[in-house]
């Protein structure tokens, strides 16, 4: 006979041992990329593996001062601010006048919204780089920032529309019956209601821009101009066996993700429930 | 900002919220200003026409043209459906629309089994629950180059720690035994997992959010009824999700479909074309070596129908659900 208690126990055992499963084969890759970054280039290649290395900083060192790797992390920042800047701002009032406001056609705007977060970005890289080639926007960053709002601005919107639909429309309806107009209204009641989702909304706008190859790898060629994603991967086949220099340079990168992550904990499920179509 | 209205937004005076509803005859979202907000709206309706609807009009039309780096300032010259024929015609095309199938198939399915197994263990409460639920996000959110970069190490075939690991376990004789990304079978299934570590957090995020709200007491009168664990599961969990794995299998493929980075960039669509998708070819054909703009957009509106086809199916779907 086994009793209830020993059952239970047996149960949150195996809930633990599970548990711990799923943290080895879900953290093992970013444990290595790591740990690799800080291994001398000997024990990279060692066997059996060196698992918990003497840290060295030399593929850090090397990487900011010998390859472009800051260059290119100054460029990926500013591209995705760009794109996520404007897609914000478009994006929030759109959402708003989609909710709020009487916008002929807005049904089926809303749902043409849902289309275009849904189109893959692989269908649309020919035209635009014939169509940027045409207006000079082949190696710009500006140019590539557009590109950027094709999946930043459906997203913003999409989500702020969610978001403020939510939100009771009691409050800026009483500072417009107290004489705000609507503008004003949208300026110091709704935004600054909004503001925790806004936030989480352009962190998320961001990292889908941070991470996006296609795009940058097609309409920037300029190795000056370049953002991380086809930068990195130039730099691992170019650097076949530099893997602690390829691994410092992922762990850089991942890091902007880490941040957000750590600041949006909160908001990680909403996001991604919402964003998860594209990325 | 202390503005006049501020102080009175807790207690609207009484005929004032009266007001709007008397003027306008309607509820109280619905305000005259519809100028304003077709002119809210407008900036968002012009970037989706210019990088969207004309561009997506832009490759069908040149996808009935011969055009390449060359006569990019002329336009190409017009062939009729003359790029649709080659693709009719062209081996690597089928051969590519199998592997984009398989792959989307393959993936999908995986990270569907994972992504619930996963959720209902994260269900279930123990301590750090909540710490574990963002960490499993990580592959999710990382950068796909990143997450390429340290696979593509994990994968060495000479010094890569999953060969070391097989090795360990006695499964091959030597650690070089397997040289992953070289051997086409190989590679699909690498790949494959990559695709799926990366991508099966999204899965289990929304079947977490919809078990969360499956009532409790579903589960107690089963009980009561004597089912044991393996029926509750089947009548009672895997029927009140069955929405919701529907349409995140639907988004899943509709993604994984059209994906080009994670395969690109761990395979460039090989060995011998064992990885070769759709997207690549569209990428191999038009941007890439012979550069025919005309007959990657072919392939592009190809996808675009396979697409629109998905798509109203899920449209259909979400229509049915609103009725309910």
């Amino acid at each position: 006979m086994i009793s209830l208690s020993m059952r239970k126990r047996f149960t949150s055992v195996r809930t633990y041992l599970l548990v711990a499963l799923l943290l080895m084969f879900v953290g093992f890759p970013l444990y290595w990329m790591l740990m690799s970054s800080l291994k001398n280039s000997s024990d990279i290649v060692r066997l059996p593996p060196v698992w918990w290395p003497l840290p060295t900083w030399e593929h850090y060192d090397e990487l900011f001062s010998v390859t472009k790797f800051g260059r290119w992390f100054l460029n990926s920042l500013i591209v995705c601010s760009m794109s996520t800047v404007i897609a914000v701002f478009l994006g929030v009032i759109g959402a708003y006048s989609l909710v709020r406001l009487k916008v002929p056609g807005k049904e089926v705007l809303a749902r043409s919204v849902l289309l275009a977060y849904m189109f893959p970005g692989v269908l649309l890289v020919i035209p635009l780089v014939l169509v940027f080639s045409h207006l000079g926007l082949i190696n710009s960053q500006f140019g590539l920032s557009l590109a950027y709002l094709t999946f930043a601005l459906p997203f913003v919107m999409w989500v702020m529309r969610d978001f403020f639909g939510s939100v009771p429309v009691d409050l800026e309806e009483a500072a417009m019956i107290d004489g705000a107009s609507r503008l004003e209204a949208l300026r110091d009641v709704v935004i600054p209601q909004a503001y925790p989702g806004i936030i989480a909304t352009s962190i998320f706008a961001f990292l889908f821009a941070w991470n996006e190859y296609l795009f940058s790898a097609i309409l920037v060629r300029d190795h000056d101009l370049m953002t991380l994603p086809p930068a990195m991967a130039n730099f691992a086949s170019a650097m076949d066996t530099r893997w602690g220099l390829v691994m410092a340079a992922s762990t850089v990168a991942t890091l902007p993700m880490a941040m957000a992550f750590a600041f949006l904990q909160k908001y990680l499920v909403t996001g991604i429930g919402a964003g998860g179509v594209k990325g | 900002m202390t503005r006049i209205y501020d102080r009175n937004v807790a207690e609207p005076a009484e005929e004032h919220r009266a007001s709007p509803r008397a003027v306008g005859g309607v509820g109280p979202t619905i305000i005259p200003d519809r100028w304003l907000g077709a002119a809210m709206l407008a900036p968002s309706v012009l970037v989706f026409l210019a990088l969207l609807i004309f561009p997506l009009g832009y490759g069908i039309y040149t996808s009935f043209f011969r055009i390449d780096t060359l006569d990019l300032s002329t336009g190409g010259t017009f062939v009729g459906f003359e790029n649709y024929l080659w693709l009719l015609g062209n081996e690597q095309f089928w051969h590519a629309l199998k592997t984009s199938t398989m792959f989307s198939v393959v993936v999908v399915s995986l990270q569907i089994v994972l992504g619930t197994a996963v959720a209902l263990l994260l269900n279930s409460s123990f301590k750090g629950r909540t710490l574990v639920r963002g960490l499993i996000l990580f592959p999710y959110m990382m950068p796909v180059v990143a997450v390429v970069l340290v696979w593509l190490l994990l994968y060495n075939a000479i010094f890569g720690v999953i060969n070391y690991l097989i090795f360990s376990v006695g499964f091959i004789p030597r650690v070089d035994s397997i040289a992953w990304l070289a051997n086409p079978t190989s590679a699909f299934i690498g790949v494959v997992l990559v695709a799926v570590w990366k991508y099966f957090p999204f899965v289990v995020v929304i079947v977490l959010a919809r078990l969360q709200v499956i009532p409790q007491d579903l589960y107690e009168a089963a009980k009561i009824d004597g089912a044991g664990p393996i029926s509750r599961f089947f009548d009672i969990t895997l029927r009140e999700l069955r929405d919701v794995l529907l349409v995140v299998a639907l988004l899943r493929t509709i993604f994984i479909f059209n994906n080009f980075e994670i395969v690109y960039l761990m395979t460039h669509g090989g060995p011998m074309q064992a990885t070769l998708t759709l997207p690549i070819l569209v990428y191999e054909t038009a941007l890439d070596g012979d550069r025919s703009f005309g007959r990657g957009s072919a392939i592009a509106v190809v996808m675009f129908a396979i697409l629109m086809c998905v798509m109203t199916v899920y449209f259909r779907f979400l229509r049915k659900e609103d009725q309910k």
